[in-house]
Order: structure tokens, then sequence, then C-alpha cells
């Protein structure tokens, strides 16, 4: 079985909290 | 205060740490249930504790909150990593424009489900297009795709 990675995983973000702050 | 409690969860969410993070987040919708930063917070932090089905719950019940916040991806991605992966794919599918995540996404639910021709489509396009700190997986994954394929 060839290797292949989970890429989306990375996309699974916190939104951007920089107009909070 | 709620913004000493934004402050405290961005330093988290930088260091991308999603344990100490989540407390936080909890307190936040405490005082702001509504908060659609907060909501989307606790959704990604669902996810990233592997609770796929809470995260779906949760989509479901915030969706009129979230109303204007497009989260096919992450509704998605949790179909995939409960192997409801036919699923994944229609609402994928459902898209007319989809962003880059989704097509991330949706190259992996076409390797799962064995259609490794449109895979690597979907794969090749991705490569073409983007510069990220992904390329060596990409290859890898159209590297599988392609091997068998053959
Ligand atoms: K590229």
């Amino acid at each position: 079985k060839p290797l292949f990675f989970d890429i989306a995983n990375n996309y699974v973000e916190f939104p951007s909290l920089d107009h909070r702050m | 205060s709620l913004d000493q409690l934004f402050a405290q969860l961005k330093r988290f969410a930088d260091e991308g740490d999603y344990n100490k993070a989540d407390p936080v987040i909890k307190k936040i919708l405490k005082e702001a249930p509504q908060d659609k930063d907060a909501l989307l917070c606790r959704l990604c932090s669902l996810i990233q504790q592997g609770k796929y089905d809470n995260a779906l719950t949760f989509i479901k019940s915030k969706r009129d909150l979230l109303s204007g916040v497009d989260l096919t991806f992450q509704e998605s991605y949790c179909y995939y990593r409960l192997h409801k992966t036919k699923t994944a794919l229609e609402l994928l599918q459902s898209q007319a424009n989809p962003n880059d995540k989704c097509k991330e996404l949706l190259a992996q639910v076409l390797y799962r489900l064995e259609n490794y021709k449109e895979c690597i489509t979907v794969y090749r396009n991705l490569i073409k297009n983007s510069q990220d700190d992904f390329e060596n997986e990409r290859e890898t994954n159209l590297a599988a795709a392609c091997a068998l394929l053959s």
C-alpha cells in the first residue's frame, strides 16, 4: 500500500483572531 | 474579560495547542454563546480532537448562528474521517466553485473511492496552482494514485 498523506487535516484551522486583538 | 480570553485563545491558537485552547473557548462561549469566532474555534477544536460525530452535530445546531460562513470543508472532512466517503464526495461536488481546501479533500476522497484517474487530475491541478508547505506530500499522494492506476 503506497504512502498517502492526509494533507487536508492541515486546513482544519482556527479562524484568524487578529480582529479581536 | 472577553478581550483577555480572546488574547489567551489567540496565543494557544498560534502555538497550535488545541488542548489548552479548548477550555478557553468554552469559557468564551459561556459568556458569549453566539460569538462566531468562538463557535468556529470550537468546531476546529472538536475536529482536531477527533470528535467528528460531535462536530457534525455542532455544525447542524449552529448552522443558523453561522449563516454566511461556508462550512462545507469542515463538514466534508468529518464525513471523510468517519469513512462516510460518498457523503463527503456529494457535499464537495455540490459546490460550484470549490476552494483549494475543498479540492485537497476532494483528491483524498477520490483516492479512497479508488477513482484514481480523477484523483490524479485534481492533484495535477493543485500542484500546478499551489505553492505551500505541502508540495512534497502532494507529490507523494499523486505518485500513490499513479501507482494504483497502472
Ligand atoms: K506548485
